[in-house]
């Protein structure tokens, strides 16, 4: 086939599509609208079933800083498993935007600490460890000689416009800690900030 | 070439004073010119810029009023704002009004992204940023190339260049799958036979390019500008060879240049892109220099084989009547010869040496400039 037919063959499939997008541009409008609806529904419905039916469990948190230019106030939170031992990876240095999911145990002092670090979902997690679904982000400046940092989305918390400051200015000296809930798959959201003791709930949908 | 209206209709006036063109004939050519559609035009231009207006609304709604709803309610009014614009589109569209119910597009599309942050915000989802861009920028896609709406595609271009920007932050690597956005982005442009389209595919892939220099290598503050500068300067080798080469292939024989692609001549096409070859060789040649810390030998080799560059090319847009690289090469130019000169006055130089050598330069290059200059108009001279 030579180039010429070749040409005209797209030049044509191009103008039967133009033509077709054209007719049927109403229902493409719909189709268009429930699409983009659709993305947004299933944000919610995600983020609804989990925090109805994800398992509980708390962590201990460090505020670091309370401010975010578009998306009013939110505090970033840091924790303990954060910082994941090198030694977990086990010879693998993950590199920057892996996936890792991060087995967590109980410790004596009954605080979550990371037991162990795979690529895929554990096959037999102990039946009280809890597994989260992380990105390792590798970037230098986050690994140290012991351990590489591990973010699980669940790094900020946003609160009442103006309130972030105060907020954080009353629980920096004070012990804060995550209520959070961890999906069938890893994925974890905060529940609830528990600031010495007071409870900051996620608002409820109604 | 493109020229514009007042210009047209002066050298139309002269065209018939030169007796080229009988004054029956002008008014025909004129009123046919003037008959032709002015593209969106003032009100289509106002709707899509009260569009933008009521978008950054909506963003900054985000930030505001974010205490005083019920999360439900807030729901409900972002839902109600993305269903309402597509319905506003559809009626816009039934009644003809095309270019309102593109601007309706757009809010739509505005409104998702919204969304999409306001429900982050509203559930503490942090996850990924970039997939939460990704995602507005393939809502933003699917409606350009679905409702065939220009705006969308081009609103998707600067959601695609966050995405890969901010992946390359994360990842530490240059982002691959942007190409794919782009070429997609590309292709649906060219669908629409929509000429600022390539524009914004070219200044999209363009800029990525010029990322890649700065994303620093697993060695802390190693760059590699020179990357940037190899693909630039062999892509524009490529559209030199297209623009010289390939016309005279005579692949379909149906444009005046000989070969065509689907109609689109070759010359349309690769003439704009060596413009952005060449900023993309540019910029990574700059930051060789003037970003990093090279030592004063590899400084003077990198910036005598930049100027040599910048005059090639002004020399050649002069010579083939490709205005925008000559005028590309002038700016260049002038940031090459001003960086050098804070480069190296009070050091290596000393600034009396500085001036005299650049007074040196610049007095060379006027006289070429004399010269190109009288070439230039004996071929306009020589022209029938």
């Amino acid at each position: 086939m030579s180039t010429t037919a070749g040409s005209r063959d797209v030049m044509h499939a191009v103008a039967v599509a133009l033509a077709w997008l054209a007719r049927w541009r109403l229902p493409l409008v719909g189709l268009v609208a429930a699409a983009q609806a659709l993305v947004l529904a299933y944000m919610v419905f995600d983020r609804e079933s989990l925090l109805a039916h994800g398992r509980e469990i708390t962590l201990d948190v460090r505020p670091v800083d309370p401010r975010s230019l578009f998306r009013g106030d939110y505090v970033i939170l840091s924790y303990d498993i954060s910082r994941v031992p090198n030694e977990l990876f086990q010879g693998n240095a993950p590199r920057p935007g892996d996936r890792v999911y991060v087995r967590l145990s109980r410790a004596g002092d009954g605080a979550w600490k990371p037991a162990g670090v795979t690529k895929v979902f554990p096959a037999n997690p102990g039946a009280d460890d809890v597994v989260l679904l992380g990105i390792a982000d590798a970037r230098w400046w986050n690994v140290t000689k012991d351990s590489t940092i591990v973010t699980y989305g669940i790094e900020s918390f946003f609160v009442p416009e103006g309130s972030g400051r105060a907020i954080e200015a009353e629980i920096r000296p004070g012990k804060v800690q995550a209520n959070l809930v961890v999906g069938a798959n890893g994925t974890a959201a905060i529940k609830a900030l528990v600031v010495d003791g007071t409870r900051i709930e996620a608002e409820p949908l109604f | 070439m493109w020229i514009g209206r007042g210009q047209f209709a002066r050298d139309l006036a002269r065209w018939r004073e030169a007796g080229w063109v009988t004054p029956d004939g002008e008014q025909k050519i004129a009123a046919e010119i003037a008959s032709r559609r002015r593209g969106p035009g003032l009100a289509g231009a106002l709707g899509i810029l009260g569009v933008v207006l009521l978008g950054f609304a909506v963003m900054s709604f985000v930030a505001a009023n974010w205490q005083d709803m019920s999360r439900l309610l807030r729901l409900a009014i972002i839902f109600a704002g993305l269903l309402g614009s597509y319905a506003a589109a559809a009626v816009l569209f039934k009644r003809d009004l095309d270019v309102f119910a593109h601007a309706a597009i757009l809010l739509g599309v505005a409104i998702f992204g919204a969304g999409i942050m306001l429900i982050a915000q509203m559930y503490h989802i942090e996850g990924r940023p970039p997939d939460a861009v990704l995602v507005w920028a393939l809502g933003a896609l699917g409606a350009g190339i679905l409702l065939r709406s220009r705006a969308s595609l081009a609103a998707a271009a600067p959601l695609f260049a966050l995405w890969s920007g901010w992946e390359s932050v994360l990842l530490h690597a240059p982002h691959l799958p942007l190409l794919v956005a782009a070429a997609v982005l590309g292709a649906a442009f060219f669908a629409e036979r929509w000429r600022p389209g390539l524009h914004i595919t070219a200044a999209l892939v363009t800029g990525w390019v010029i990322w890649i220099g700065y994303i620093d290598s697993p060695m802390p503050r190693e760059q590699a500008h020179w990357i940037t500068a190899a693909i630039g300067l062999a892509s524009a080798g490529v559209f030199l060879w297209l623009l010289h080469r390939a016309p005279h292939v005579d692949v379909s024989g149906a444009s005046e240049f000989g070969a065509s692609l689907f109609g689109v001549s070759v010359e349309t096409v690769a003439s704009p892109l060596l413009g952005y070859a060449a900023l993309a060789a540019f910029a990574g040649l700059f930051a060789m220099q003037f970003v990093q810390d090279p030592s004063t030998a590899t400084l003077a080799l990198l910036a005598a084989v930049t100027l040599a560059l910048l005059l090639a090319m002004i020399v050649y847009g002069l010579r083939t009547g490709q205005r925008h690289l000559v005028w590309l090469g002038y700016c260049g130019f002038s940031a090459e010869i001003l960086a050098l000169y804070f480069q190296t006055v009070g050091s290596l130089l000393g600034s009396s040496l500085f001036f005299l050598i650049a007074g040196v330069i610049v007095i060379a290059l006027a006289a070429l400039a004399w010269r190109l200059h009288g070439l230039e108009e004996r071929r306009m001279g020589a022209l029938p």
